[in-house]
């Protein structure tokens, strides 16, 4: 099929995502509520199976929403392939051809952050090359555009990009390889408690907080880790783990280490209704839509962990009127270091003391925000959509 | 687990963070609380401090709480001594200071069992209209002797209350004492306490005044739950707090076979490990009964484990 319209003028929509996935479904169904004929899908399946060939039947004009993958496992073991070949130009660890579907199969297995990375750099690139092809105007334009998604999914590029626009971020250690080289770096740089996150990782998969003091060590993890003769395997789960013992901490951060870390300061986060909590700010088209506030009894406050969701109020209202159009500025200054992008899931710690707010992650595709929408009753997908009707 | 929020409210005051330069809050209504953070404005409580007591109506002051006073850079652990004698030092110029919190500090900042406290005696005779005390992290933690006309209310949280700061409370006189709440904590951060270290509280000889006796987060609840069952105190109170502990059924079993505990208006629970029938057994007594929490035992290597609710 060609992924052009027949009616109308103007440029058709294509939704690049993943057939029965509820971003594209809320998507989708957001355009039949403005009047809109639903997007035509360019499958993620048909762009990995050929990238530039399914990247050339999308015609001029077309305005292509770009969706997350997902988690369907056909998808992932796609992207994995579709990463092996930068990750073995740049020697790095990666799975093997054959490796992938059992690891992919294997139930709350790791799947390697970074490879997925190389994956989604390389079929999303062919759609790249597709629109610089058809040119301006009357082109074909990617909300969000390949660089905005591959800045997003790559933490200590997107701290860098965040550090150099003025957004505060919390302060990173950088090139960390061992546990031996976080620990010197942690002391050297005077940051006793950190976040030990994967370099392209997403859904707190593989982060650690830890704090070290003299008296010794705590690691809170999504991490489960299980050794035998052939080694540590890691696997994610739900229920987090916690760890004392040094050694058990140095093997976890050894294990997570080759599929590359950032190593942030842990901010201490401020505390709403008796649980540590961090905000998730979306913005659309430059400006602050929506605050979700995540509440845990855990320092790792995603809701698939076991946080609640809140109401962003109740922290809000406590902190000064500067610090609040602080944090705004905040957003809009992040979204502005992300030009391609028409909406992001910015997650902000607020600190204990509620003057100070740091970036702690940009989302590329965070507007999946189920039942939350506007004082008209807007969801996250009817905004985007306003958005790109006022531009257009 | 460790403590998850800052205070939000001290002695019916609402929790403000100071800021310099900017006025303080209404005394009457506000509790500032003072701590260094993260990235913050001051490196060293010892010139936080003095902006604090520079404000103007600082001497108003009828309530305040300190948080981490160690730099979190240092990984917080420097204790909290010097900054008990700047308190003590300023007593002068806070004749209204009613309640005072020392370490409102969360997991998120510092963990309970690594907060570094000091010998803090010297606060007793420093502010003589104290009503409500509050101290959280048992580590190099003296109270000395306790002597204090008006404290109302005293609060000793902790990870592991080492054994000598009970006896301490145990020992203290403190005539107008209505709410004593002490977090006991495991051994393995330093609670080594025992029943007997309680034993002047639970006879009956100490605090004329208490209703509320808070005995929580303790690793011994069942034991501990018997001997307050025993105990001449419990017939004196209106609330009894067994919660954060590891009580049991057994525990229960004790507390319900103490015709006093029929006398009490409230137990509390809360974060336990009792079973249906055994919570029914308190519910059954005709009293408020807050059971909030159940817990279940992990089995591992054919041991049983029960955690309290705070301990590293």
């Amino acid at each position: 099929m060609r992924f052009a319209q027949e009616q109308g003028s103007g440029p058709h929509a294509v939704v690049v995502g993943t057939a029965g996935d509820p971003r594209v479904a809320g998507y989708q169904a957001a355009r039949v509520r403005a009047g809109l004929p639903r997007a035509a899908l360019l499958d993620y399946r048909e762009l990995i199976a050929d990238p530039d060939g399914a990247a050339a039947r999308i015609a001029a004009p077309a305005d292509v929403r770009i969706e997350s993958p997902g988690r369907n496992a056909e998808v992932l073991a796609g992207l994995l392939a579709r990463g092996i070949e930068t990750s073995a130009a740049l020697g790095l660890h990666h799975l093997r051809a054959g490796e992938i579907e059992p690891r992919v199969g294997e139930r709350g297995r790791l799947i390697p952050p970074r490879q997925l990375y190389f994956g989604m750099e390389s079929v999303l690139g062919a759609l790249a090359r597709r629109a610089r092809a058809c040119g301006t105007p009357n082109g074909i334009r990617l909300v969000p555009d390949v660089d905005a998604i591959l800045l997003a999914f790559d933490k200590s590029a997107c701290h860098r990009r965040l550090a150099a626009s003025g957004v505060p971020v919390p302060a990173a250690l950088s090139d960390i390889d061992s546990f031996d080289a976080m620990h010197e770096a942690m002391r050297a740089a005077r940051m006793p408690r950190v976040f030990i996150k994967l370099r392209h990782g997403s859904a707190a998969a593989g982060t650690v907080a830890l704090a070290t003091s003299a008296f010794g060590m705590q690691a809170v993890t999504t991490v489960d880790m299980v050794s035998d003769a052939a080694g540590v395997r890691l696997y994610n789960t739900r229920a987090l783990r916690r760890y004392t013992a040094p050694a058990d901490i140095a093997r976890l951060v050894d294990a997570l280490a080759p599929h590359g870390l950032h190593v942030e300061a842990w901010i201490p986060k401020a505390s709403v209704d008796g649980r540590t909590a961090d905000l998730r700010v979306l913005v659309v088209a430059g400006e602050p839509v929506f605050r979700v506030l995540r509440k845990s009894r855990h320092p790792i406050t995603n809701l698939h962990l076991g946080g609640e969701r809140g109401d962003a109020d109740a922290l809000v209202s406590r902190m000064s009127a500067t610090a609040v159009v602080a944090l705004e500025s905040t957003c809009r200054a992040v979204a502005r270091a992300f030009p391609g992008a028409l909406q992001l899931g910015i997650d902000v710690a607020v600190a204990c003391g509620l003057a100070r707010h740091y970036v702690l992650e940009v989302n590329a595709f965070g507007d999946l925000l189920k039942g939350i929408t506007t004082r008209d009753g807007l969801d996250a997908y009817d905004v985007q959509l306003r958005a790109m009707e006022r531009a257009a | 687990m460790g403590v998850d929020a800052n205070l939000t409210s001290l002695h019916g005051y609402d929790v403000v963070d100071f800021e310099e330069g900017e006025p303080l809050p209404d005394p009457s209504q506000s509790a500032v609380r003072l701590a260094l953070e993260y990235d913050g404005p001051f490196d060293d409580f010892s010139d936080l401090w003095p902006a604090f007591m520079e404000s103007a109506g600082v001497e108003q002051t009828e309530a305040l709480v300190i948080g981490m006073w160690a730099n979190p850079e240092d990984g917080g652990q420097d204790s909290s001594e010097e900054t008990v004698a700047l308190l003590v030092a300023s007593a002068d110029r806070l004749p209204k200071l009613r309640a005072l919190f020392f370490g409102d500090i969360t997991q998120e900042e510092n963990e309970i069992s690594w907060i570094v406290q000091s010998d803090v005696s010297a606060l007793w005779g420093a502010f003589p209209e104290l009503e409500e005390f509050g101290i959280r992290g048992g580590q190099n933690l003296q109270l000395g002797r306790i002597k204090h006309a008006k404290l109302k209310t005293l609060k000793v949280e902790a990870g592991g209350l080492p054994a000598n700061v009970v006896r301490e409370i145990s020992a203290a006189d403190l005539p107008a004492l209505e709410h004593l709440e002490i977090w006991l904590g495991t051994v393995n951060y330093g609670g080594d306490s025992q029943p007997q270290d309680l034993a002047p509280i639970l006879n009956g000889t100490r605090f004329p005044k208490l209703v509320t006796l808070a005995l929580r987060n303790c690793e011994w609840a069942d034991e501990l739950a018997a001997a307050v069952a025993a105990a001449p105190i419990l017939g004196r109170i209106k609330r009894l707090d067994l919660s954060m502990g590891t009580l049991t059924d057994a525990g229960v079993d004790a507390l319900v076979a103490s015709p006093a505990v029929r006398g009490l208006e409230h137990i509390d629970i809360a974060h336990h490990y009792v079973s249906p029938a055994g919570v029914a057994k308190l519910t059954a007594l005709g009293i408020e009964v807050n059971a909030a929490n159940r817990r279940e035992a992990e089995s591992y290597n054919d041991e049983e484990h029960r955690y309290i609710a705070v301990s590293e």
